[in-house]
């Protein structure tokens, strides 16, 4: 009897020696939510493992879908889980506004010219990724006659198939788009009753042809699939998938696109602030973004680090068709999205489910 | 004799005493502190006391007069920090929107201001204050439990001469009610055709085949719902197996559309959900001896008639616990048809989720909880009257 005791209690020992020594590390930790996935992979080739290596620091990651209950919920009892967050422009704007990020002066950390031609780093939050939201297709199946327009793509007898639409309140924007309305003017349209029912109207059209998809890694793959003919998708997105799995998804940026960032910004309250204030910094600097933007394939934000970025991610960029672009960002957009991102998110998901 | 009755008896309530404790504390506490939500005025009585006790004199037309500006005012500057203005502001956007930003707005420029918090301060800061509906909506409001939720939950709002349904635009929960009901009931009769001849082949069987027969029925019971429902995708999907099969035979020539749509959610749910019906409704089959069939075949009764007057009567416990156990689940589902359903599908665990997670609007969460729960205990004392209660538990 003893002896059958002996190595199940040891192995309780074991585990309680463990479990103490995993306490006793005595080290700083940096907790860090990302958007998961492929973000989360290159996160902590890019930055995290780099980082926690120079610093002797040890980072804790999480990952969430911007849901802002979460963030939310965190500060306001005081019970942190999170550190540095990973955020959406219109998330973003929210949770500065409410209080939920800290508030930090940027330039004492960096200079904030690098970032201006992206848009600029915000009262709260670095831009780290640009992000291009664009009408793509499989070059493969659509190789005589491809679509080049909005209207193209709304156009469901010429081109028959489902339709991938990314399901949030931002791809009203998209619909005014369709419907003709120009980039500069598509928040003042959206800030009238009309304009909002016009959107919806234009949704309408093909409604029966809609493929909602939520996540990023969804939306490559229904297109991969054939369950769409086409898509609106993230470009890191189409990069990557044709790099690694030797698609030919191509995109009509000649249609128009919308460019919009992911930030990062610093948990209100966290009592590791200026921890997290020298990781973003870190991360936001030339060479950490362009290992970054290297392996999501996303532009980076910051200029000085376009001269270590490879030549080939460059080319999958939309830089000549800058004059099509409609860029999310500025005073209007962000107060526009802070009374409205709850409303129009309801009354779409309402909406879909009529 | 009497005394030690009572005394077994207290004994037994005792024994049971830890178990009910715990089912207060875990169960019924928790679930009553959240279905009080969907009513609960507290956040917003709570943040604004002084505008809330001037509030109820005002006329609801005209610009309020100073005094009303001035609580207001005085609210606004007594909230803790931003985060307290945060609520207060979102609480107010689920009447109107555009009160988010009037709100913030407001908590940070009386942050600045200084001198008097009256009437020409507050419009100085921004102009809404000037729009007698924003200050409507605080009237409204005043009292300490809102039906604003539950209204919301069956489409009906307060206007200005009572309660009135919303524009159809909007209108979308009383449908949803009625979808989530249609689509259990739906997968419940499909679990309860195709459920029960696989029951009584089990039952019937021999020991080395039913046993066999137990093993694949419980096989994807314990398999995880997500997995079993992702292989679905697989198979159904535009270019999935099932459609590849058929264009190979000839038999279609453009894929068929099985999945994203009703379809799909009710081939995932019922395959989901059959081990529910099938495994009760065996072990009450397996209990009916053929005595009686035998007898009622051998005094000359058609089959028909055995099995609709001797067998049915004595297998419907199983029938009825079967059936009410998978039309409970189906009623909360809402991983199945969010992966395979189109955006119609969705049941209304859907939207708890949403107004939980997403939206971060509990009142409604609550609301949309608390009717579901209804209609579960509507449906049990539904049967409950229609067969017994004592039948409902399965043998």
């Amino acid at each position: 009897m003893k002896n059958r005791m002996t190595p199940a209690l040891l192995s309780v020992i074991g585990v309680l020696a463990f479990g103490l020594a995993d306490r006793v590390y005595a080290g700083e930790t940096l907790r860090i939510v990302n958007n998961g996935g492929a973000v989360a992979e290159a996160s902590r080739e890019a930055w995290y493992e780099p980082f926690a290596a120079e610093r002797g620091v040890e980072i804790v990651e999480d990952n969430w879908s911007q849901e802002y209950a979460r963030l939310r919920t965190q500060v306001e009892t005081g019970n942190l889980q999170w550190d540095v967050v990973e955020i959406t422009l219109n998330h973003m704007s929210l949770a500065c506004n409410e209080g939920y990020i800290e508030q930090v002066d940027w330039s004492e950390h960096l200079d904030p010219a690098d970032f201006a031609d992206a848009g600029g780093v915000t009262d709260c939050a670095v831009p780290i990724m640009s992000v291009v939201g664009g009408l793509a297709y499989d070059g493969d199946v659509f190789s005589d006659n491809p679509p080049k327009s909005w209207a193209d793509f709304w156009d469901v007898e010429t081109w028959p198939g489902k339709r991938g639409l990314l399901f949030r309140a931002s791809t009203l924007e998209i619909a005014l788009m369709a419907d003709g309305v120009p980039p500069d003017q598509i928040i003042a349209t959206l800030s009238t009753p009309e304009g909002i029912d016009r959107a919806f109207a234009k949704l309408e059209e093909i409604r029966d042809h809609i493929h909602w998809w939520r996540s990023g890694a969804e939306s490559v793959q229904i297109l991969a699939t054939g369950e769409v003919a086409m898509a609106y998708v993230w470009n890191g997105r189409v990069a990557t998938m044709n790099k690694t799995e030797n698609r030919n998804f191509r995109y009509a940026f000649e249609a128009g696109f919308v460019l919009g960032n992911q930030y990062l910004a610093v948990m209100a309250g966290t009592s590791e602030r200026e921890l997290a204030i020298d990781f973003i910094t870190y991360a936001s600097s030339a060479e950490p973004l362009a290992r970054f933007s290297n392996r999501m394939r996303y532009g980076p934000p910051n200029k000085q680090a376009l001269e270590f970025v490879d030549p080939e991610l460059l080319k999958t960029l939309p830089s000549e068709y800058m004059d099509k672009a409609y860029i999310q960002g500025g005073e209007a957009y962000i107060q526009f999205w802070i009374d409205n991102l709850e409303s129009l998110t309801q009354r779409l998901a309402t909406w879909a489910a009529q | 004799m009497e005394r030690a009755d009572r005394r077994r008896e207290l004994v037994g309530w005792l024994l049971v005493a830890p178990s009910l404790l715990f089912m207060a504390f875990f169960f019924a506490v928790p679930i009553g502190a959240f279905l009080l939500r969907s009513v609960d005025n507290t956040d917003l009585v709570g943040a604004m006391p002084r505008t809330m006790a001037e509030i109820g004199g005002w006329n609801g037309q005209d610009l309020p007069d100073e005094s009303l500006f001035m609580a207001l005012g005085e609210d606004f500057t007594a909230l803790p920090d931003i985060t307290a203005a945060a609520s207060l502001g979102r609480r107010l956007n689920h009447n109107l929107t555009g009160y988010r930003s009037l709100v913030m707005r407001t908590f940070t420029g009386l942050r600045r201001h200084e001198g008097p918090l009256g009437r020409e301060a507050l419009i100085a800061i921004d102009k809404r204050w000037s729009d007698p509906a924003h200050w409507r909506v605080i009237q409204q409001e005043r009292s300490w439990l809102t039906p604003l939720y539950l209204l919301a939950s069956l489409d009906l709002e307060r206007g200005p001469e009572g309660i009135r349904t919303i524009p159809p635009e909007r209108r979308l929960f009383v449908d949803l009610l009625v979808r989530t009901a249609w689509i259990s009931i739906a997968v419940t009769l499909l679990c309860l055709v195709l459920g029960f001849p696989l029951a009584y082949v089990m039952a019937s069987s021999g020991p080395r085949l039913s046993s066999w027969m137990l093993v694949l029925v419980l096989l994807p019971f314990w398999t995880s719902l997500l997995v079993r429902t992702t292989a679905w995708i697989v198979l159904l999907q535009r270019n999935g197996l099932v459609n590849q099969v058929l264009e190979r035979l000839g038999l279609i020539d453009a894929p068929l559309t099985l999945i994203y749509n009703r379809l799909g959610v009710y081939i995932a749910m019922t395959h989901v959900l059959l081990p529910f019906l099938v495994l009760p409704l065996y072990s009450v089959m397996k209990g009916v001896g053929g005595d009686l069939t035998r007898a009622a075949a051998g005094l000359g009764a058609p089959p028909s008639t055995v099995f609709r007057r001797v067998y049915l009567p004595q297998v419907m416990p199983g029938i009825i616990a079967g059936c009410s156990l998978v039309f409970v689940l189906a009623l909360g589902y809402y991983i199945t048809p969010a992966l395979v359903g189109g955006p119609r599908d969705q049941m209304i665990a859907h939207f708890i989720a949403y107004f939980t997670s997403t939206s971060v609007n509990w009142g409604m969460a609550a609301s949309l909880a608390g009717i579901l729960l209804l209609m579960v205990v509507v449906l049990y004392a539904a049967l409950a009257r229609l067969v017994g209660l004592d039948r409902l538990k399965a043998r």
